[in-house]
């Protein structure tokens, strides 16, 4: 029972975090590709 | 909150920022103006193309069922249109490639837009709002050319 508290304290979801931080780098790659598009069009 | 709660809110607040400075950075730095809609001048009823200045030029542009009038618009390069836009009838749409000219015609309304031609070179542009049987023939072109001595439309 001890042991089971620990672990829920000590858990962080690092591969929610890293799929997140892909998710954003992915937003802002196809944001950024049409903005750049757009701009270069005037 | 949980740390990792923070730390997405914290990094999409961030990116919302970032794209929100970008679009405030090309309004401002960029100078690329977004459609406006006049709705205190009477709608025209005929197109008109008319010079303004060096180099700038007034196009008041009348869409309907099925064709853009004028569809063929003919300017030296570097040319800086004024572009007036409405409609006849039903609401139209306008759009330009190669250009950031996205326009809805509206009966009754003027939208405009101003777009400038750096290059030379045909700028089509089409009717991309479904306005019936004949709506993938509604479509026109912007003639760019080095060398031109008047401006020229053609239906």
């Amino acid at each position: 029972m001890g042991a089971d508290q620990n672990l829920d304290e000590e858990f962080t979801p690092k591969g929610a975090v890293a799929f997140f931080i892909v998710l954003l780098l992915f937003f802002i790659v196809v944001y950024f590709s049409i903005y750049f598009q757009m701009l270069s069009w005037g | 909150m949980d740390k990792s709660e923070k730390l997405a809110l914290i990094l999409s607040l961030l990116l919302l920022s970032l794209f929100f400075g970008a679009i405030v950075y090309a309004s401002m730095a960029r100078n690329i103006e977004v459609p406006t809609c006049i709705t205190d001048v009477e709608p025209f009823l005929t197109d008109t193309l008319f010079q303004t200045g060096p180099n700038e030029y007034e196009l008041q542009m009348v869409a309907r069922m099925w064709a853009f009038q004028p569809s063929v618009v003919r300017l030296p390069k570097g040319s800086t249109v004024n572009l007036y836009l409405t409609s006849q009838d039903i609401i139209h749409g306008f759009k330009v490639e190669r250009k950031n000219v996205n326009l809805m015609a509206a009966p009754g309304a003027i939208n405009y837009l101003q777009v400038t031609f750096d290059e030379a070179g045909e700028y089509n542009f089409a009717c991309h709002e479904f306005c019936g049987a004949a709506h993938h023939t509604m479509a026109g072109r912007f003639v760019i050319e080095d060398e031109i001595n008047e401006p020229q439309t053609a239906e």
